[in-house]
């Protein structure tokens, strides 16, 4: 595959985890009851786990970025954990809980169509393990590493954005 | 060539930046629209017949010769939203171009029906002038006396099984629409409706 594609999607990867570890660092307290509110560890566990998934998904931005080609495989499998963590408590039928995805400020209940966004990203971290086609480097190659990832992360943090609003006007419009 | 698709490769590049940014600032506005500007419903008087109770049934005349009852239970099942106007309100004016396209959007749920009293001449003249001739228009001083109409345009949402559903000054079309919506969500008005959602939201946070 061509190198400047899986660069692009591979920086955007690591740039969604990188804003991730940000928000949740920013507001450690706020990560952990999040955390509990999934209700899958011990209590005893939380304030550890608290720090240990912002570390996590730093430590894997930035081995992504490196391209380290185990670093692909470690993010699928983090996001992976979080669309299990998601999809069990879809299961329990706890459509209320705050996913703990877009920051301390935005409150967006879990959904369906969050592991399927999992499930891109994952595939978008995989992009390490590809075999990169050699070609020579043109300039022009510098502007599409730039400004292909920024464009994604943007338009990402609009759809979560998206996401978010749909649910602030259905409680409007009533519906439970 | 090779230098042609460079600048316009460069280019789209800056448009697909701006335009991402773009998105994500006005997926950020729609959010804080959504939360801030809560909808405003029809200023609710307690005076007339409450909200749940069941409407006066009225025998009235309309501008065309026919007879009307309004507040007896329709077999066609719609609601009845009786509007209360006057030719001399110019607020009711204003308010006309909103009630002609809920009357042809709401067809199937709701049928509207204007209702003034006074000098008959004018109401015909005020029906040509504004293009009103494809509503029932009803005139009747009984039918404003009982709902205690103090202030116009006033309206009040029947039921098909004649119990009144909503009521208010309605000045814009979001406070026309707020009765449809009120009763659509079954509760007396949209204030009713939002301040229970802030106690539920309250509630759960705290």
């Amino acid at each position: 595959m061509d190198p400047v594609l899986v660069l692009v999607v591979r920086s955007f990867t690591a740039l969604v985890l990188l804003l991730a570890a940000a928000h949740k660092l920013r507001d450690l307290e706020g990560f952990r009851r999040i955390l509990g509110a999934y209700r899958l560890l011990p209590a005893a566990a939380e304030p550890v786990a608290a720090r240990l998934v912002p570390a996590l998904e730093l430590g894997c931005a930035l081995l992504l970025l490196a391209g380290w080609p185990g670093g692909g495989a470690l993010v699928a499998a983090l996001l992976a954990l979080y669309a299990l963590a998601i999809g069990a408590n879809l299961l329990r039928g706890r459509r209320d809980l705050d996913c703990g995805c877009g920051g301390p400020g935005s409150r967006q209940p879990i959904a369906g169509w969050m592991i399927l966004r999992n499930a891109v990203l994952a595939l978008c971290a995989l992009g390490t393990v590809v075999p990169l086609e050699a070609r020579g480097w043109a300039w022009l190659d510098g502007v599409t590493v730039l400004a292909g990832p920024l464009a994604l992360v943007a338009l990402y943090a609009a759809v979560e954005r998206l996401g978010a609003n749909r649910v602030v006007a259905r409680q409007l419009r009533g519906a439970p | 060539m090779n230098a042609a698709l460079v600048a316009s490769l460069v280019l789209l590049w800056l448009v697909v930046l701006v335009l991402a940014g773009v998105t994500l600032a006005l997926a950020r506005q729609v959010g804080v629209l959504f939360e801030r500007v809560a909808p405003a419903g029809a200023l609710v008087l307690p005076a007339g017949p409450a909200v749940g109770a069941a409407a006066p049934v009225l025998r009235v005349e309309a501008l065309d010769g026919t007879t009307r009852v309004i507040g007896e239970s329709r077999p066609d099942g719609r609601s009845t939203l009786l509007l209360f106007v006057s030719p001399s309100c110019p607020v009711c004016k204003e308010l006309l171009p909103a009630v002609r396209s809920m009357r042809d959007a709401e067809r199937r749920r709701v049928e509207v029906v204007l209702a003034s009293d006074g000098v008959r001449a004018e109401h015909e003249s005020f029906v040509e002038r504004e293009r009103l001739s494809r509503i029932p228009y009803v005139i009747s001083p009984a039918l404003g006396v009982t709902y205690r109409v103090g202030k116009l345009p006033w309206a009040v949402l029947i039921d098909a099984e004649g119990i009144v559903r909503a009521k208010g000054l309605v000045n814009t079309r979001e406070h026309l629409e707020s009765l449809l919506e009120a009763q659509a969500l079954g509760v007396p008005s949209i204030q009713d409706h939002l301040d229970a959602l802030e106690r539920s939201v309250g509630g759960s946070a705290a």
